[in-house]
């Protein structure tokens, strides 16, 4: 059985170039959640309104989105826009 | 014998008898003092200005040319340069050029050579007589005007401005966000003007069958980089936002910027289109080349709208009169023919005729002017000159294939504005109609000057489809949707439709725009961005706690706060500066070594694994050992449920292996072969046979009973057995000795794929309820599968059930106790409890099932 190192101590992480996805109302994950490629790219629920994605997934939930009808805009905090 | 009197031997002969007689006369060898004065008392009486300008216009037209030729270049000229301007061969000309300066019209040697004897191959150069001179500006002026037309040609070509400037506007939208490397000099081929005709093939019914960019697009696309309206953004073009002021504008002050862009762009060179001109190389490049340089073409495109400025719009000429007039004012406009050494000899240099079979034959510098310069002429009138709508092309008779003869032209009453012909514009906004907006979401421009300012926010929201002289655009979710994306709404896109059209549109087009805009503003999705986790209230517990929490940003949830854009620094310095550890968690940089595989199916997990990505992998495809926090076992039924959701083995086991040293071998394979169960393959028919020791598996494979129940080797150590035989190669094992020991993972191999238990229910209790789409119970990922197999369980065990249903059209959800019945396919036959009557359902009628305690008779 391997040795399960002991815990680093106790530090503010800082999750950078995460992947966010922010909806206007809350029921809409209820919706979004019926699509398994939003599934597969769910990484966490943070409110009822905001969910963090694999950003590398993300090609296949826009083509998910695009054929059911949603066209998400898709915004870089990085290059400002 | 010489007459002793000049005066009175010629006073009885007229001017043209004296030119006659003087000709025929070998004036070069006269000696004599009588021959003297004869030639003194002829330039006296023929070459006085007056006398001078009746010779010039009783002159065979071609000697008339060679003096408007020498007067052009400032009354000096190298005899190549002459020869070269006159039309007839070489023989024809140098006697032309004797007679002229036999008759004093023309002088050679020049001043500072007299009285050597020349021959005219000897001499480098000519003068022009100065009485000659003086005599010819009248003359020439009178033969400088071009001849009209007798005749209007058959067949006219006209490029409407309108349709060019609409066009402006198509390759640009069309263009934008082609991803493409900034386009090179080299029009006639290439990848980036291949990619770049691959999305503008709509646009040019001619270049379907092509893998080139059709030569007017090619044009635009010129005009449009030279006018700064095309940038490269990230490796992608995309138009400048002053494009939008551009076409927004006067349509002739963007015609005019059109027309100056290209007597300015060197991306676009009418040479390299001369299609009958081939390179030619040379053995001594030293001695320079004739091949006109970007920079000399720009340069000569002015000298020719000079000429062209001499010919009055809306008449037709013959192109011969252009190329004539060009050929006498400056037959060097395009191709200099040096005298100081450079471009010696006889031939252009660098290019030359295409012969049969491609080959390349010399074309003679003198001889061949108008085969260079004659055919630049054609290529700037049949191509730059009539797509900008600055001529209109006439051809006498049909052109038959040949496609670099033009036979006559006309300036357009936009050619003539834009040479400064004419003051006013010819305006094409009173021809203009309303847009045709069909209900079949289709938009119709049918102007003949289309407006270039509605073209380009038609093309921000709506589809181009092509079309002839009318444009047609296509409304779709997705070009509505992008629209938005550059912040146009459904309120101003309806506006301009419905100013466009005349003041209606349809209702459904209306609604529908309505419709995709809030389908659109519903998600958002924001890459790049950083959040910050306190899970041990290090920072709330800092004395600088308010002012971290500042820096921090706004609160998403407890202990997490997004920082706001740029305001990373901000925050690390703060956390500096209270002392506070950061640990980075980059999600751009991939993963750490952070998972250990155990024995089996274990997993243990690095306590510096507590990424969200790495926790997310893990709770995908593996659940936690109870009472060992890190420790993970590889779960069937979520890897088949992450299968299910579209993650493939390969992606799943390419995630362990990137957060580890290498995914094991059984693991791979237990992932691989749960995945595929998911994928519809029935399980039933799966069995897998595994050996790990070689030795072993060699003997049993070297059996040829035992081989045959092999079906495929999927691994080092793996087959799969063939379908049915699991029990006679179990018992054909046995008999040798050897036992079989199932994997307990594909214990329930009997299943039917479609009655696989969703997520959640492993090895716990007979899940009794499972509802669609309720994230973070058991059941998150119920389909239609789940939900049949508790209504199948019901059926079987006549156990009653709740259902939440509702039926087509309703929008809220009933619950309903039912007795399950019959299960066909998709359709549920069951008996109310509550009501007494029998139902039938459809299993998407149906989104959660609860099954009871109870029990139900028939």
């Amino acid at each position: 059985m391997a040795r399960i190192p002991p815990k680093p101590e106790p530090a503010v992480l800082l999750h950078e170039n995460v992947t966010l996805m922010e909806m206007d109302r809350p029921g809409q994950m209820e919706e979004l959640q019926a699509l398994p490629a939003f599934r597969a790219a769910l990484v966490k629920i943070l409110d009822p309104c905001t969910v963090v994605l694999d950003g590398r997934r993300l090609p296949e939930l826009m083509a998910s989105l695009r054929k059911h009808g949603h066209n998400p805009r898709v915004l870089s905090e990085e290059n400002g826009e | 014998m010489p007459p002793e009197s000049p005066e009175l031997f010629l006073d009885g002969y007229s001017t043209e008898s004296l030119k006659v007689m003087a000709r025929r006369r070998g004036w070069r060898d006269a000696t004599s003092a009588g021959k003297v004065a004869l030639i003194a008392f002829l330039k006296e009486r023929l070459f006085s200005r007056s006398a001078n300008q009746g010779l010039i216009r009783s002159l065979p037209p071609r000697q008339q040319h060679l003096l408007a030729a020498l007067k052009a270049r400032g009354g000096k000229a190298d005899l190549v340069t002459l020869l070269a301007t006159a039309s007839g061969d070489g023989a024809e000309v140098a006697t032309d050029l004797r007679d002229l300066v036999e008759l004093g019209l023309m002088l050679y040697p020049p001043r500072a050579e007299k009285g050597r004897k020349h021959r005219l191959g000897q001499c480098p150069r000519v003068w022009l007589d100065s009485t000659a001179a003086d005599a010819l500006a009248p003359a020439s002026a009178a033969w400088g005007r071009p001849k009209l037309l007798a005749d209007p040609p058959e067949e006219i070509h006209e490029a409407f401005p309108g349709l060019l400037l609409a066009d402006m506007v198509l390759v640009l939208n069309s263009l934008a966000g082609t991803q493409v490397p900034p386009p090179t000099d080299d029009l006639r081929g290439g990848r980036p003007w291949r990619e770049i005709a691959t999305r503008l093939l709509v646009l040019e019914e001619e270049a379907r069958d092509r893998d080139v960019l059709p030569p007017r697009l090619a044009f635009i696309y010129a005009i449009l980089v030279e006018l700064n309206l095309v940038r490269v953004s990230s490796g992608f073009l995309v138009a400048a936002p002053v494009a939008g002021d551009l076409f927004h504008g006067d349509p002739a002050n963007l015609h005019k910027a059109a027309f100056s862009a290209w007597q300015k762009t060197q991306i676009w060179n009418e040479f390299q289109r001369i299609p009958e001109l081939l390179p030619r190389p040379i053995p001594d490049e030293a001695l320079g080349l004739h091949t006109p340089s970007a920079g000399k073409v720009s340069r000569a495109r002015g000298k020719v709208l000079a000429v062209l400025k001499r010919f009055a719009p809306a008449h037709w000429y013959a192109f011969s009169s252009l190329e004539r007039e060009l050929k006498v004012d400056d037959p060097d406009f395009l191709i200099r023919r040096g005298d100081d050494g450079r471009h010696a000899g006889t031939t252009y240099r660098g290019f030359g005729q295409r012969g049969r079979d491609n080959t390349v034959l010399p074309l003679n510098l003198t001889e061949d002017w108008e085969r260079v310069e004659g055919r630049f002429l054609a290529r700037l009138l049949l191509e730059s000159l009539h797509w900008l709508g600055v001529v209109r092309l006439g051809y006498h008779r049909p052109r038959d294939g040949d496609a670099s003869r033009v036979d006559a032209f006309a300036l357009t009453p936009a050619g003539a504005y834009l040479l400064g012909l004419a003051s006013g514009y010819p305006d094409g906004r009173a021809e203009r109609v309303p847009l045709l907006v069909q209900p079949d979401f289709s938009i119709l421009c049918l102007a003949p000057a289309p407006d270039t300012g509605m073209l380009h926010d038609l093309c921000a929201f709506a589809d181009h489809q092509g079309g002839d002289r009318v444009a047609r655009f296509i409304l779709s979710r997705e070009s509505v949707q992008r629209g938005c994306h550059q912040g146009w709404s459904a309120e101003s896109i309806t506006r301009i439709l419905t100013n466009a059209a005349g003041g209606t549109l349809p209702q459904n087009i209306a609604a529908s725009i309505q419709e995709w805009e809030e389908a659109f503003r519903r998600f958002r999705i924001i890459q790049g961005v950083t959040l910050v986790e306190d899970p041990h209230g290090l920072m709330s517990a800092s004395p600088q706690a308010a002012k971290l929490h500042s820096a921090a940003g706004g609160r998403l949830a407890p202990g997490l706060r997004r920082v706001r854009q740029g305001g990373k620094s901000t925050l690390s310095a703060a956390l500096r500066k209270a002392r506070i550890p950061v640990r980075h968690l980059d999600y751009a940089a991939g993963p750490a070594r952070v998972l250990t595989f155990d024995e089996g199916d274990g997993i243990t997990c690095s306590p510096r694994g507590d990424d969200w990505l790495t926790r997310s992998l893990l709770e995908r495809i593996a659940r936690p050992v109870e009472g060992e926090p890190g420790r993970w076992r590889l779960d069937p039924r979520r890897v088949r449920a992450a299968a299910a959701d579209g993650v493939s083995a390969d992606e799943m086991v390419r995630a362990l292996g990137e957060r580890s040293r290498g995914a094991r071998p059984e693991i791979r394979l237990a992932i691989t072969a749960w995945s595929r169960r998911a994928a519809g393959v029935s399980v039933a028919r799966l069995s897998l046979f595994t050996c790990q020791d070689q030795e072993l598996r060699e003997m049993i494979l070297a059996v040829p009973e035992l081989a045959a129940e092999m079906e495929e080797q999927i691994a080092d150590d793996t087959f799969v057995v063939r379908a049915g035989r699991m029990t006679a190669l179990r018992r054909a094992l046995k008999a040798r000795g050897v036992r079989l020991r199932s994997d307990g993972s594909l214990r329930d191999r009997t299943a039917p794929s479609d009655l696989a238990p969703g997520p959640g229910a492993g090895a716990d209790p007979l899940p009794f309820r499972w509802r669609r789409g309720t994230r973070g119970s058991a059941s998150s990922a119920a389909s239609s599968a789940q939900l049949r197999f508790l209504l199948l369980r019901a059926i079987q065990t006549r156990r009653k059930v709740r259902v939440e249903m509702r039926r087509d059209g309703e929008t809220l959800y009933r619950s309903r106790q039912l007795a399950p019945l019959v299960l066909d396919g998709s359709v549920l036959t069951a008996a109310c409890l509550e009501s007494g009557g029998r139902w039938t359902f459809h299993l998407d009628q149906i989104r959660a099932v609860e099954l009871l305690a109870g029990r139900f008779t028939t």
